[in-house]
């Protein structure tokens, strides 16, 4: 996805001409400042902050080396929200993706007014965290939310849903996967539009199923799509805020606490702001080794036409 | 296709559809309800009546926080389209030293994770007297690798030969830039701007963070200020401020939806 | 007076081996040259050097008796068509072919009036609004010309422009622009690979092959006077039959009974006939007997195929011949039609000297 190849050549020096790498700094020159001060710095900062104790500004007061990493790895509340984060990353990641590969295939059908499905299917992009988590919200809510409807109907026992720390989790992660399959079927089936048709025209001739093609015709070429979602989804996963900010506030008893979550708390409200640099020092470490680990292990799988 | 194959399809369709578009429809109901309607847990509401909508603009100056978010949501937009392109441009047609070392670093900042950064940032923002600023709840966010390796896709698909024609021509850099690789690429820059302006609007954590001052919010975060402080008695009003929070989003998507789907997977795909 | 004159150029990338080895040649002005050879000859990095698009590695380029080595493209006074015409998508035919002159700073009024008077050469008049999509591959062709001529521009610079057209298309367009390059008195430089292209259409052709010139002449002398194998082969459809000949005395032997006056030479020679001047020895003897193996005819002419040493041999006959294949046949080539080439090196044995007076300089 990122191996470049120099399309240009080196072109004819000229007298009066102005230098060529000072000319490609100055058009780049707005975004590296930017990155610069909004995302190099910051994170070196975060690093450094995480070696100190800080006083509630956020400005470094007492070295204290590594004494946050092991307090927070040796700390159960940080063990719960890793956990936390962990499971809901195995809840939301794998399940969303499918539920959109689902979509993509069946609106990739030609049928008429499939425009009108594409439409409703994509409609979760336009979602705000915020709406979606207070629509979910009520939908759970136990006494009116129509999720308890439901259950009743089925014939099943009304659940606490949100309030119960054994469902919690579970319950924000169902709102996560629908918020973001809009996006994700977007671009699946904008990666199925591109394989091309002749392809599935020899398959027919050649009389195979229609499953043997999904698995031999339209996976292997869709694989760099599926990359490319798998990536964004887990970097998204890993960074769920709103919903939990809305849905539960880290609770019951942290069992939606995840790190992005703590982060935000011991900054913002507990003031310990040396404890949030380091959890986020190690989000980071965390979202860096597991894009690698994704990418190695992708390399034989993924096919590129 | 034979009849029973296209039945199962379209039945397989209408029911998924109604599955991933319910919530949405339910919120449009709730809002129509009135105070007990919404106790009762009922799903379809007696009449027509926007008096939960005329509430909840009373209730919080929705209007205001609408406009935020409209002016900071076009503020990002344009900047990471601006800077997008520059960046782009000069990985695909200035032929510099280090320019592929570069691209990487660039494409390696998609996976710092933006809570990382979000304390110094805050610091940042605060040092410079940005707090409840449209500045301090934009400029962060104009530098874009996501958009940078977007546009550099796009940008590779023109053809050398258009700008070598432009040279024999004695046109300019910049300006075959203008006036030939931008218009070229229309399609692709809409798609961005949609997408950075859909993902500007449902902003969260940056602006409860950056904001303290009631006029400076964002439609997100009032919307979160509103339901926590009525959401015991007045689910209504809550959902008739969702519905307008995400009209305006629902309404761009809609709109906007092929085009967002043919550039998108340009960039997603080698 | 030379347009252009390159002397001892050298292209090496990078790294990487050399494309263009010791290349010297000069185009008159107003000539048309035509610079043919396989794909991979270093034919296109030539012109772009031409063009400045590509660096010098070593060697002088003079344009209109100035160096323009160091020049910027825009700065050589050339145009340039390109094989995929590069036309704006975005901008109307007229826009595309007034393209860059505002940046010449000609005035408003004269840029149209250039622009109609391009589009009335080549028949573009009621194209002029319309997008290039809107447009068949032949006007596509037309407008890329319209830029050229538009740009007035003294010397013009073509990089295999007619190689995505169909063939119909194609031969119209080859006297389309010679005709345009004859009446606008431009010096025309013209790459390709097609060798039909490069003999209808040259006032003088140079063959490249990996990287080094093979033979500069007037179309018909490197027809008939091909300096090497490879010219012999590469030029002429079908090409040159060759075949290595075994030496008998003081005479070469191609085949059983068929042999020829040996140059005075001791090395292995190759010896190679046109398709054209293998006779059917109706009364004449016969040099020797071929087995038809295969025939083609085509209407106008036909083409009988037939082993020589276990090579393919093509004789090409005007008119409608029918042959059965297997059948025994007396062919007949005259003696001085047998061109000679070191087995060795390839290179032509005994070249006649070129007719007086007919060098290019002396024809212009």
């Amino acid at each position: 996805m990122i191996a470049v190849k120099d399309r240009l050549r080196a072109e004819p020096k000229s007298r009066w001409r102005f230098p060529v790498t000072l000319e490609g700094m100055l058009y780049l020159l707005p975004s590296i400042v930017l990155f610069a001060v909004f995302l190099f710095y910051p994170m070196f900062k975060t690093i450094y902050l995480s070696l100190f104790l800080t006083d509630a500004q956020g400005n470094a007061q007492i070295f204290v080396g590594l004494e946050h990493y092991s307090q927070l790895l040796s700390s159960p509340s940080f063990r719960a929200s890793l956990k936390a984060t962990v499971l809901f990353v195995l809840y939301t990641v794998p399940a969303g993706v499918i539920l959109a590969l689902g979509l993509a295939l069946l609106a990739n059908q030609k049928l008429k007014g499939i425009g009108f499905f594409r439409t409703l299917f994509s409609s979760t992009m336009g979602m705000s965290v915020a709406a979606s988590s207070v629509i979910w919200l009520f939908i759970y809510n136990p006494a009116i939310g129509i999720a308890n409807t439901i259950m009743t109907t089925l014939g099943l026992q009304e659940m606490q849903w949100l309030l119960n720390p054994d469902t919690a989790l579970i319950s924000v992660a169902i709102p996560t996967i629908w918020m973001n399959t809009g996006f994700s079927f977007l671009i699946l089936l904008g990666g199925l539009h591109n394989i091309d048709a002749s392809l599935y025209e020899s398959g027919k001739i050649a009389g195979v199923s229609d499953f043997y093609s999904l698995r031999k015709i339209t996976l292997p070429l869709l694989s760099p799509t599926l990359l490319f979602i798998v990536t964004v989804s887990l970097i998204n996963s890993f960074q769920t805020f709103g919903q939990i900010d809305i849905l539960t506030k880290g609770g019951p008893m942290e069992s939606t606490n995840v790190i992005v979550y703590s982060i935000f708390k011991d900054a913002f409200v507990n003031f310990n702001i040396g404890s949030a640099s380091a959890q986020a020092v190690l989000l980071f470490a965390f979202i860096l080794i597991v894009t690698i680990l994704q990418f190695k292990w992708s390399e034989k799988k993924v096919h590129y036409q | 296709m034979t009849r029973k194959k296209k039945f199962l399809l379209y039945a397989l369709l209408i029911v998924s559809s109604f599955v991933m578009f319910f919530p949405i429809l339910y919120a449009f109901s709730i809002s129509f309800m009135q105070g007990g309607e919404v106790l009762r847990g009922k799903i379809i509401p007696s009449g027509l009546s926007f008096t939960n909508y005329e509430a909840a603009m009373q209730k919080v100056p929705l209007l205001r926080y609408l406009f935020n978010s409209f002016v900071v949501s076009t503020l990002i937009m344009a900047g990471q389209v601006v800077f997008s392109c520059l960046a782009a441009f000069a990985f695909t047609f200035i032929p510099f030293k280090g320019r592929n070392l570069l691209f990487l670093i660039f494409i390696s900042t998609m996976m710092i994770p933006w809570e990382a950064t979000m304390v110094p940032n805050f610091q940042t923002i605060r040092a410079l007297g940005w707090t409840d600023t449209y500045a301090g709840l934009s400029v962060p966010f104009f530098a874009m690798a996501f958009g940078t390796f977007l546009l550099r896709q796009q940008f590779k698909t023109i053809p050398l030969e258009m700008y070598e024609a432009t040279q024999v021509a004695g046109v300019s850099r910049f300006q075959f830039l203008w006036k030939v690789v931008l218009p070229v690429s229309k399609t692709t820059l809409v798609t961005l701007a949609i997408y950075c302006f859909l993902n500007a609007w449902n902003m969260y954590l940056w602006p409860l963070l950056v904001t303290n001052d009631e006029r400076m919010r964002t439609v997100q975060i009032g919307l979160k200020q509103m339901q926590s402080q009525e959401v015991s008695t007045e689910w209504g009003v809550v959902m008739a401020g969702a519905v307008l929070v995400i009209l305006p989003t629902l309404i761009l998507l809609f709109a906007g939806q092929k085009r967002l789907q043919e550039g998108l997977t340009r960039g997603a795909i080698k | 007076m030379k347009a252009i004159d390159v002397s001892n150029l050298n292209k090496a990338y990078r790294g990487e081996d050399m494309v263009l080895e010791d290349v010297s040649f000069d185009v008159q002005q107003g000539e048309f040259f035509v610079i043919v050879g396989p794909s991979g000859c270093g034919k296109s990095t030539l012109l772009r050097i031409i063009a400045g698009l590509e660096e010098i590695s070593a060697g002088t380029l003079y344009m209109n008796g100035e160096e323009a080595g160091s020049k910027r493209p825009n700065e050589r006074q050339i145009s340039m068509v390109f094989q995929n015409y590069a036309l704006f998508p975005h901008l109307s035919v007229r826009e595309n072919i007034l393209f860059g002159l505002h940046v010449k700073k000609i005035a408003k009024q004269q840029q149209q009036e250039r622009c109609l008077e391009a589009a009335h050469l080549l028949g573009l008049d009621e194209l002029l609004d319309r997008k290039p999509r809107e447009l068949s591959g032949g006007q596509r062709q037309r407008v890329a010309l319209g830029r050229a001529i538009a740009s007035e521009a003294p010397i013009c610079l073509m990089d295999e422009p007619l190689s995505n057209l169909d063939a119909k298309l194609r031969t119209k367009m080859r006297a389309e622009v010679r005709q345009l390059q004859r009446r606008l008195g431009m010096t025309m430089v013209y790459v390709t690979h097609d060798q039909v292209e490069a003999m209808t259409m040259a006032d003088r052709i140079m063959v490249l092959n990996e990287g080094s010139i093979q033979q500069i002449g007037r179309p018909l002398d490197v027809y008939n006077y091909p300096q090497n194998l490879f010219v012999a082969t590469f030029i002429g459809s079908p090409p040159m039959n060759i075949t290595k000949t075994t030496r008998k005395g003081r005479r070469l032997q191609l085949t059983d009974g068929w042999t020829a006056a040996a140059p005075d030479l001791t090395e292995d020679v190759y010896a190679g006939v046109r398709p054209e001047h293998l006779t059917y020895a109706a009364d004449a003897p016969p040099s020797f007997f071929a087995t038809v193996e295969h025939l083609e005819i085509l209407g106008t002419e036909t083409l009988l195929m037939f082993r020589m040493n276990g090579e393919l041999w093509i004789a090409k006959w005007p008119g409608q011949w029918d042959f059965r294949e297997g059948q025994n046949i007396p062919l007949k080539v005259a003696d001085d039609h047998i061109h000679f080439f070191n087995a060795a090196t390839g290179e032509r044995i005994g070249s006649r000297p070129l007719p007086a007076g007919l060098t290019m300089e002396a024809a212009l």
